[in-house]
Formats: C-alpha cells, structure tokens, sequence
C-alpha cells in the first residue's frame, strides 16, 4: 500500500520536481515543436532522396521522439537529484529503494505516449498518414512498451547521471544515434555491420521494427521484436537500478552525495 | 528512573580519501574526525560546536546512516547505525543547513508531501502532518508558492519541517538557524526547545555559541576531529583558564601602554578590535579580583570611554579552547 | 568606428570557452557527423543521385546555423546568470559589439562542422573532396561566418526579451536548415518557403559554397550574402541599441 504510493504519487511529484521542461513556454517548443519539425524534417529527406515511402519516416520518427521524451525525462528525474542537492535527503529516508526508483517511469511513460501520439497526428494532418481502425490498438500497445523500454535506456543514463558530470551530452549524443542506428529513418540492413550491431542493442530499434510490422500485418515478427524490446529495455533497467544502489553504498563508503 | 541514552557515539572516526591535481593526481587523505565519544540523553538538546572544517557535519552525516564510518561506533534509540540502517532512518530526522536541497520547482507543499511520501506517512495523516509542521515553522501562509521564490531564511524554515514531518523522536540539526534573521532564528530555537520538551532527542550543531547556550543542556565543542570539552555550558566556561573578562573601550592607546597591560599579574591575555576611532581592549584574566584599578593606573593618559567587567561568556572559553589548537583551514 | 580590439578579445574568449563546452562538442561535432551520416546513407541508397559531397557541405552548414543559434541563447542565458549582462551594458563599449564578438565566435564554431562532415564523408564513405574554385570557397566560408554571426546579434536581442531563449533555439533549429535548402532544395516545399530562404543567410552561403566546388558561379550568391549581411548589421545596430535603451527604462535586464 505505501510502496504503491510511493510510486505513484512519489512519482509524480518527483516528475514535476525535476523534469526540467515543465513549463508551458519551455514545454511547447521543447516536446511538440521539436517532434514535428524532426517529422517533416526526414519525411521531405525521405522524399527527395526516394529511398523510403513517407509512412516509413512517419512512423519511425513518431516512436523515436516518444524514445527521445522518455530517454531525456528519465535522465532528468533521476540526475537532477544532484543538481538539486536532494539526493541525501532521499538516501536518508527509509523509502524502499525498489519503488523510489521504478515508480519514476509511469509519469515519463505517459508522457511518451503523448509525444507519440502527437507525432502520429502531425503525420496525420501533414502527410495524410492513415492508421487502419483495428491496427490504433496493437500500434498504442507497441509505442507503450517501447516507451517504457526507453525509459529504462534513460534511466541507465540517469543513474550514470548521479556521478557523471556532463550527463546532458551523453543523452544528446545518445539521441541523435538513435536516429542513424535504430532504423529511424534508415532500414538497418543498409547499415555498416557495425552501426547495425549498435542499433540492435537498444530497445527503441526493435519498438519500431515492431510498429512497421503491427502496420504491414501482425505476424511472428511482431513478437519477436516485441520480446527484444521488453529484454533490452529490462536490462537497461535492472543495471541503472544496480548503478543507483551501487552509488548509494558508495556514497556512503566515500562521502560523496553532496559532491556535485 | 534511570534516564535512557539515545544517541551514543564510541570512538568515531571518519577518513575521506580524494585525490588532486588533474595531470598528477595525488591521493590524499583527510582524517575528518579522529575518535569522537559522546552519548546524548533522551529529551536532551545536545550542541556540536567547533571551528569550519572541524568534523561537525561529517559526525552528523555519520549518524544520519548517511556515511559509513572508518570505525568505531554508533547507536542510535539502540539501533546501529551500519547494521541497522532502516531503523534508524525511519526514527531521526536529519536536517541541513543551507539553501540546496529542496526541489526548486514544487511548492513548499509539495516539497513536504514528496518527502512524506519516502517516510511512509500514512495518507491520511499526510495534510494534518504537513500542516502542523507547516505552522511550526510560520510557513503556512507561503507554502503553495514555488520554493525557487523562498528567501534563505524560509528554505531554511522548510528545511526544518521536512526533518518534523514523520514526528520523529530524534533529531539531528546540522546549523538549523543560518541564514535565518534573528526573530526567525529565535523562533527556530523555540521550536527545537519545544521539542524537545515534549521529549524528543535534538542533536544540533551552530556557529552560535549563544544559541548552544540557550538551548543545549550539554554542549562538545571538537576541534580538528576531537572532542575537546564536553559539558553543560557553565562546566565548558569554566574549562576555559579565564575568570574575568574587563573590557576598555578607549583612544589614543600606544602599543606601549598595551606591552605593560599584558604584563600585569593574573592578565592572560590582550586582545584589540578597532572600533571607528577607538580601540576594545579585552583583558582576560585568571584571578577573580577585580583588576580594574591595576589596569586604569596602566592606561593613564589614554582617553577612556568605558570600562566594564564580567564573567567570561561561553564564546570566550571556546575560542581560547579552539585557538589554542590552531584553525582548522578550510580547504 | 568599430572597435575592432573590443570583438578580436571577446571573440577569442568566447571561442575558446564554448568549444570546450561539451554541449558545444555536441552540437559542433558530434550531431553534424551523425547528421551527416543519415543523409550519406540515404542519398546512397535512394533512388535519385545526389552527391554526397554536397550533403556534406549541406549537414556542415546545418551545424553552422546550430551553433549561432545556441551560442546566442547559451550567450545571453550564461550571461544574465553570472550577471555579466548589466556590466556589457554598462560598458563603454556599444552593446552590438560585444554581443557580435560571441555571435561571432559561436558561427565559427561551424567551421569545425563543416571540416568534420567532409572528412566524415571522405573517411568512413570514400567521398572525393574536390573544390574546383577554392578561393571562391573560402570567401564563401568567411563571408557566411561573419553574416550568421550578424545574424546571431539579431537573435540574441530577441532573446533579451524572451526568457525561455533555449527552449526557443529547440523549435527554431530544424525549421531554418529546411528553409535555406541545407540538405533538401527549398522547390520540394511549400510554395511561400521561397521568398523565405531569399532573406536567409545560409541560404546564399550554402549556394557559394556548392558552386565554389562545383566550378559554376560562385559570385552571385556570394553577393547576396554580402547584401543580407549588410542588412542585419545595420537591422542589428538599431536593435541593440534600442534594447539597451529599454534596458535602462526598465532598471533590470534579468527580468525580461
Ligand atoms: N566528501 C568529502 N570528501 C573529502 N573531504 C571531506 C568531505 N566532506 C568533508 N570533508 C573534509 O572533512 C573535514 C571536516 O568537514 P565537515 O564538513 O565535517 O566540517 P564541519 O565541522 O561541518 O565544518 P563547517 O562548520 O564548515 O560546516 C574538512 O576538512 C572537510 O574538508
Ligand atoms: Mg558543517
């Protein structure tokens, strides 16, 4: 009962706490500008270099930019303990550990969907992109797991966040990556070997090969991707939250919580 | 009744290890605090003072669970504070000092729900909790605001209701009143000094040796580490050499004149402070009688504008303790 | 007159600063190569034939007109922080001109994109580097430099106004890279994006510099850069001017 409301409701506030885009002026450019000029953006690329259709970008690039809000969110809710100076705060509590830090995905998540959605309906409204009825639901179930798999990228990077200075550069560098390796905007297979290999290992390019798949017809590939997704995304989670404890039980080794 | 001991420390120490330099890195060690014992009873205000830099915040953060010490021991309500690490946390209350440390974009408010919520304040208790605490500290009127908008001495405020919120039965103060004005800063010592009377065990540390005065019963002033005298406040004045104190507010003093003045008998020391066109001179001395005629008779010639005699204050006694060991440089 | 001593100084500071800033590397380096590295790929594979040289110098531009963009914001942010902002208004010195020489330092800031997309593409995609006027190709690399860096000037009084100036670099990125015809030419979009690009900077710079390597005329577009130049330095006097007028009304600049 507490640890539910630990977090639920510490996620929550945690989120508005320390997700740095909160603000309406800084939150509309930020989370939908930036989404639909990046859609229009590779669509047009797409276009006039003639190697892929527009709902190949439109799709691609509307679950990467909820990968982007999920990967930056939960990079933020976690690092910026430091930035404010809570984090001993939070260490001196006796809150269970395991909810403290999961609980802090189901706000970013949510706020994957959205982007997501948002940038399924520029596509919409821009390039005429059209969802057949029966496939919205499996495509909504696609993007909510590669949401959450991503966030489990970003809180890798979160915790690296609580001892790394320069986190931000990391999560940027790690973005614009996604972009070239996840088949985002280039099917992977065209890849050099190993850029190919690199995408393989984030969750974010298995969420989308499964969204191409859920829209072309379900099938085993869609499974199968669907497996990789959650595998990675787990994995990235299990050792952000091993780093997390690792720092906790070194901080306390070495004095280190206030050391920014 | 034998009284309950509810924080106790045995032979503490503390060494960070850091390094410098960023081409040639150099380890270094800091020995922070080099065996510190005390024991603190329940209901008791307990005041950590000492120089910058002197192991107060390290000893705290020690207790708090929040470092691991190099070795010795600690206890706190029975628990230790390595082994039993959630019980502890879930019976202090730990507050900082300074203005980091809240979640600059949550009200005040919501600042005490987050941090009701990690210690597991049942739901509805939360408002009641975080109201009482809210007027405790006089913030009531302002806690919807954003904290980013609080001045120091109100983060400060909020700081200290944080540490309340889970109605601790101990806790710890590392400088609670810095940075707050001094109607504030009285209002802080009101508090504690009520908590305290309703039982709760306070573990405090300042820079005010008036406040440690006034509020704590016993009082370890430590110095590079140590404990160098523990005591009530009247045991720790009288650990000092000095048992008068005249103080001569006067002009036109020669070096001279000040050369003789140390050399009376029973003068321990001469201290000056330049004040606008005059001069303090503090005359520290061991014999209780008065030396006044003694040191008027010295200043003959100078031009007096006030002289008087007193007891040696708390402050006295400790920087005469602590320069006596040398400052500890703050690096 | 001017002062010439006033941007060399800060000029060199602020280079110095911003390209150790890791945010900086980011937006310099790192996003132009991968930028570029998207487009390699799919101008290679695409059904029509573009060079790849000419998305190169199309994605070293696009860091061009990132890092004048966010050196602008990231000017104007770090100064209100530390609070240098009032002494360069207060100075002797006209506000233009120190707020040029870091417009100034942040625009060359995407030469080292431009370098690092050619060589991306010569290394990793064996993309001949061949520039038949190379004279005209420096003076089309100076000239666009020192016209975004006028352009920046025009930015970051704007961003005097605004307080979320970074979150306004976010949303203004993408849109001027698809406006001046960087990677895509401006004809495949929407109709009144032409008369747009015309007013544009990078626009002109990216056309000298594809004619510069391709061997056409290099001298027109060269001009019009020129000209659009001229124009924001004299837009961004009177700007800047008027800014430190309202500054001194308003008794505060941290406010805006
Ligand atoms: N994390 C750390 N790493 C290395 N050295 C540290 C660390 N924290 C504290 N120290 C050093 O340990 C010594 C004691 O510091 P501490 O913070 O306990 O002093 P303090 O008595 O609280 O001082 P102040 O009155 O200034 O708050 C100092 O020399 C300090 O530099
Ligand atoms: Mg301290």
């Amino acid at each position: 009962m507490s640890a539910a409301r630990l977090a639920v409701t510490g996620g929550v506030l945690s989120f508005r706490a320390l997700f740095n885009w909160m603000r309406p002026g800084i939150y509309l450019p930020t989370m939908l500008g930036v989404p639909l000029f990046q859609i229009i953006l590779f669509v047009y690329l797409g276009r006039y270099s003639r190697l892929h259709d527009d709902a190949f970008y439109i799709v691609g690039n509307a679950i990467a930019v909820s990968g982007m809000a999920s990967v930056f969110g939960m990079t933020m809710v976690i690092s910026n303990e430091r930035y404010f100076g809570t984090l001993a705060s939070v260490f001196a509590s006796p809150a269970a550990r395991i909810p403290l830090f999961f609980g802090r995905v189901i706000p970013v998540a949510f706020h994957g969907l959205l982007v997501s959605a948002f940038g399924f309906l520029t596509g919409a409204a821009l390039f005429g992109f059209r969802i057949p009825g029966l496939r919205l639901l499996p495509l909504a179930g696609v993007v909510g797991l590669t949401v959450v798999a991503s966030a489990g990228v970003g809180m890798f990077l979160g915790s690296l966040g609580l001892r790394v200075r320069d986190v931000y550069f990391v999560s940027n560098v790690a973005y614009v990556l996604m972009l070239l390796v996840s088949g985002v905007n280039v099917s992977t297979g065209l890849l050099a070997p190993w850029l190919e290999a690199l995408g393989q290992a984030l969750p974010l390019t298995h969420g989308i090969a499964a969204g191409r798949a859920v829209l072309s017809g379900p099938g085993t590939p869609v499974l199968r991707e669907l497996g990789w997704t959650a595998g990675l995304g787990t994995a990235y989670a299990l050792a952000a939250y091993a780093f997390f404890r690792l720092w906790e039980i070194e901080g306390r080794r070495r004095g280190s919580f206030d050391i920014y | 009744m034998t009284p309950q001991v509810a924080i106790e420390a045995h032979d503490l120490r503390r060494t960070y290890r850091t390094s410098t330099g960023t081409v040639r890195r150099r380890r270094i060690e800091i020995e922070a605090v080099r065996g510190i014992s005390f024991s603190v009873l329940t209901g008791q205000i307990f005041g950590i003072v000492g120089p910058n830099g002197a192991g107060k915040t390290t000893t705290i953060k020690m207790l708090t669970t929040l470092l691991q010490p190099t070795s010795g021991r600690a206890r706190v309500l029975g628990f230790d504070v390595v082994h039993d690490r959630q019980e502890v946390r879930r019976r202090i209350g730990y507050v900082v000092g300074g203005d980091r440390g809240l979640y600059d974009r949550l009200s005040g408010y919501d600042n005490l729900r987050y941090f009701a919520v990690l210690y597991g304040v049942p739901g509805g208790e939360q408002r009641r909790r975080i109201g009482s605490v809210l007027e405790l500290v006089g913030l009531e009127k302002r806690a919807s605001e954003r904290v980013e908008g609080y001045s120091r001495g109100m983060r400060q405020r909020l700081h200290v209701a944080r540490g309340l919120l889970h109605d601790p039965p101990v806790l710890f103060l590392d400088e609670p009143t810095i940075g707050v004005d001094p109607v504030g800063a009285r209002d802080i010592r009101q508090t504690v000094a009520a908590l305290a009377a309703a039982g709760k065990t306070v573990l405090l540390t300042t820079h005010s040796m008036i406040e440690a005065e006034t509020l704590c019963k016993r009082i370890a002033v430590i110095a590079q580490g140590r404990v160098v005298v523990a005591g009530s406040a009247a045991a720790i004045k009288d650990s000092g050499t000095a048992r008068a104190v005249t103080e001569i507010l006067a002009g036109d003093v020669s070096e001279a004149t000040l050369q003789r003045l140390r050399g009376l008998p029973g003068v321990l020391a001469v201290s000056t402070e330049v004040r606008d066109l005059t001069l303090m001179i503090r005359v520290q001395s061991t014999v209780s009688a008065d030396l006044t005629p003694a040191i008027l008779k010295q200043l003959n010639g100078a031009r007096i504008l006030n002289l008087s005699s007193r007891q040696p204050t708390l402050e006295d006694a400790y920087i005469e303790l602590v320069s006596d060991l040398g400052r500890v440089e703050p690096n | 007159m001017p002062p010439y001593g006033v941007i060399r100084a800060g000029w060199a500071l602020h280079l110095k600063s911003l390209s150790m800033s890791t945010f900086f590397v980011f937006v310099y380096l790192v996003m132009p190569v991968l930028l570029a590295a998207i487009a390699f790929y799919l101008f290679r594979n695409g059904a029509r034939h573009v060079s790849l040289f000419e998305g190169a110098l199309g994605t070293g531009m696009m860091g061009l007109w990132s890092t004048t963009l966010f050196g602008a914001g990231e000017a104007l942010t770090r100064a209100r922080r530390e609070g240098t902002l009032e002494l360069m208004v207060l100075a002797p010195t006209p506000l233009f001109y120190s707020v040029f020489a870091i417009t100034l330092a942040s625009a060359t800031l995407g030469l080292y994109s431009i370098a690092a997309t050619t060589l991306c593409a010569y290394l990793l995609f064996g993309v001949p580097i061949e520039i038949a006027q190379p004279g005209w190709f420096a003076a089309g690399l100076l000239v666009s430099v020192v016209s975004l860096g006028l352009l920046g000037v025009l930015l970051a009084s704007f961003f005097f106004l605004y307080r979320y100036a970074n979150a306004l670099t976010n949303l203004l990125e993408t849109p001027v890279w698809l406006l001046c015809g960087l990677l895509i030419p401006v004809a495949l979009l929407p109709g009144w994006s032409v008369p747009v690009s015309w007013i544009l900077a990078p626009t002109w710079g990216i056309e000298t510099l594809r004619a510069a390597a391709s061997g056409s005329d290099a001298v027109r577009p060269l001009l019009a850069e020129i000209g659009v130049g001229i124009a924001y330095l004299l837009l961004g006097l009177r700007v800047l001017g008027w800014v430190e007028r309202l500054a001194c009304v308003r008794a505060s600049l941290p406010l805006a």
